[in-house]
């Protein structure tokens, strides 16, 4: 009965074609090694902390890669790991028939040895792993040149099998750093979403995160494509957006107001939907085998919260992040913050939940309001962490809802941090105006209660060069002169026009009409 | 008053001619629906103040004035952001096209 229930993961997640079932049986794989390891643990020969790096993914067999993902959980909630227990938080999962039940795992602790050569059997078990994931790769690679694919498909997956190949950093393998070439770094989005790396966006609930994230996710397939500015890749992506809070249909009609908006006809081919129907917990065992046989390059995860994942479980987050970089590709988390409360800063919130959240995040940005008018709906998105070059400015945008198009566009709005340098200026204009001293110190006096000592000082400096010039005074105290502003800096009304962006020199009003 | 009137436009249309680029109106039309829309009430106002032999040279000039500033900054954006696909900018031209004529 045992044999008979024994699948191998793998089969289903290849793209293998009519050669596949015969190539199956010769994958790599450990069978007897990776009983052991999970026989040795729930026998209590051997903790889950021992495994080195080992994941549910790198188990050959569907019942194994459940028992491994179980045992991981039950490690992080700090539960016991013996027979029993195990056998209880299956049943309490409801995935105590889909392994074959007690006998299967009465078989796993009779039959395992010891543990006495656990490191080298992890080591195999995930060597094995990574050469499945190559030959499934390599396999996609053999067809994608038989049926005459576009040579971007066969270098991206050329380049995935190069990435693979690579020694597994998590594997315990310890690096000369004077031997190792980096690779250079690369974005999703310039600067804003890095590749290979985990971003978060979050904010409070119905501002439009997920239309962001779909807008994004359109872009991306396009290829050529940019944000305010700032770069997508040159060419088209394959894209999947994971979905806990919407479903198809919502989803469907959302994308295509968003390609109308863009000028499209019809949704990209390339914009992959899944709605899944558990927790992103237990999706994640199976979540590498879907991104390497759709050949996913940008996931995205709307959201977090709706994923069901505990956001104060630390082990949960960490969990979730560490396998989600692992991913190897540009993810975005869309996520939510908590309610605000009377005395509570919006700019200060983080996402709801453990800090891991923000701290395994590797580019972090907050969305926020800036207000509505009509169907126009202007956002700002704030840059909060980079661990990968410095913060941008603020990315103010405006989302206009038009009937059956929904379209992006660089916003005229101000920004908090321009209004207040707007009412710096004011202040300026007005002690210039009754022959007061125009320093730091009387601004401070000026706009207590309107804006923070701290705020100002720092926006003295910002706003220096645009909005005032400093000089040094007596006893090389800093004196400030405001600069005149064209129409309050805006020059037309329609387009947002900053300091040498669109000066008078620039748009040069021609003499007949001068 | 008239034949001033019609110099001052010409010289104006035939300076910004020589620094259009060939997809803004589309692009406006596709992607700033809202500037675009603005453009056409400065059209609407250009005509008002060529037509009606009530309205000055000065107020033509500032009409056109902000028509000039409107264009240049419009330009600036559009090469910030590049040429449309030919596709794009052909759908976008007809539909405009259409729309003006259904005005």
């Amino acid at each position: 009965m045992i044999q008979q229930n024994e699948k191998p993961a793998r089969v289903g997640n290849s793209k293998a074609g009519v050669s596949q079932p015969s190539n199956i049986k010769s994958l790599p794989h450990f069978k007897e090694y990776e009983n052991n390891i999970l026989g040795c643990t729930l026998r209590g020969e051997m903790l889950a902390d021992q495994w080195n790096g080992l994941l549910p993914n790198d188990f050959y067999y569907t019942r194994n890669q459940i028992i491994a993902q179980a045992i991981l959980q039950m490690r992080d909630k700090k539960i016991p790991i013996d027979v029993l227990t195990f056998t209880q938080f299956l049943k309490e999962q409801n995935l105590y028939e889909d392994i074959g039940g007690f006998s299967y795992i009465g078989y796993l602790v009779e039959t395992a040895i010891s543990p006495a050569n656990s490191p080298c059997h992890i080591e195999e078990v995930i060597k094995a792993s990574q050469l499945r994931q190559l030959w499934e790769l390599h396999h996609m690679g053999i067809q994608a040149i038989e049926r005459r694919a576009n040579r971007e498909e066969i270098v991206e997956l050329g380049n995935e099998i190069e990435r693979l190949s690579r020694p597994k950093k998590s594997n315990g393998n310890i690096i000369s750093l004077a031997d190792y070439k980096p690779q250079n770094m690369t974005w999703l989005l310039e600067y804003a979403i890095p590749d290979k790396f985990p971003t978060t966006i979050y904010g409070d609930g119905g501002l439009g995160k997920s239309y962001l994230g779909l807008y994004f996710a359109t872009l991306a397939t396009l290829g050529k494509q940019n944000f305010l500015g700032l770069r997508f890749p040159e060419g088209p992506l394959n894209v999947l957006y994971l979905d806990w809070e919407l479903d198809i249909d919502e989803f469907s009609r959302r994308t295509l107001k968003i390609a109308n908006g863009l000028g499209l006809s019809k949704i990209p081919s390339d914009l992959h939907y899944y709605s899944p129907d558990k927790s992103l917990y237990k999706l994640l065992p199976e979540l590498k085998g879907i991104v390497i046989s759709k050949r996913i390059q940008f996931l995205i995860f709307d959201s977090l919260g709706a994923a069901c994942v505990d956001p104060e479980d630390v082990g949960d987050i960490v969990e979730v992040f560490s396998q989600i970089k692992n991913l190897g590709i540009a993810t975005l988390i869309l996520d939510h913050q908590s309610k605000m409360q009377s005395q509570d800063n919006y700019n200060t919130k983080t996402p709801y939940g453990s800090v891991y959240k923000y701290n395994l995040s590797r580019s972090v940005f907050q969305l926020s309001s800036l207000g509505i008018e009509g169907n126009i709906r202007s956002l700002m998105l704030k840059h909060k962490k980079s661990n990968f070059g410095s913060l941008l400015d603020d990315l103010l945008f405006d989302v206009a809802f038009e009937g059956d198009r929904v379209l992006f566009y660089k916003s005229k709005a101000l920004s908090p941090e321009e209004k207040d340098m707007r009412l710096i200026h004011e202040t300026m204009v007005e002690l210039e105006n009754k022959a007061e001293k125009v320093n730091q110190k009387n601004l401070i006096v000026q706009l207590k209660g309107i804006l923070g000592r701290d705020r100002v000082v720092t926006l003295l400096e910002k706003g220096e060069g645009k909005y005032w010039e400093k000089q040094v005074g007596h006893k090389k105290e800093n004196l400030y002169k405001s600069k005149t502003l064209k129409n309050g800096d805006i020059y037309n009304q329609g387009f947002r026009v900053l300091e040498n962006e669109g000066s008078e020199d620039e748009i040069n009003i021609p003499e007949v009409i001068a | 008053m008239r034949e001033e009137k019609k110099h001052i436009l010409n010289e104006v249309l035939r300076l910004l001619s020589e620094k259009y680029p060939i997809g803004l109106y589309e692009y406006l039309y596709k992607y700033r629906p809202d500037l675009y829309r603005q453009l056409v009430d400065l059209e609407d106002r250009i005509d008002q103040a060529y037509l009606n032999p009530n309205a000055s040279i000065d107020q033509l000039k500032a009409v056109l004035r902000e028509y000039w500033a409107f264009h240049m900054t419009g330009i600036k954006e559009f090469k910030q952001v590049g040429q449309l696909e030919m596709n794009v900018l052909i759908k976008a031209r007809k539909e405009m096209l259409d729309e003006r004529i259904r005005a």
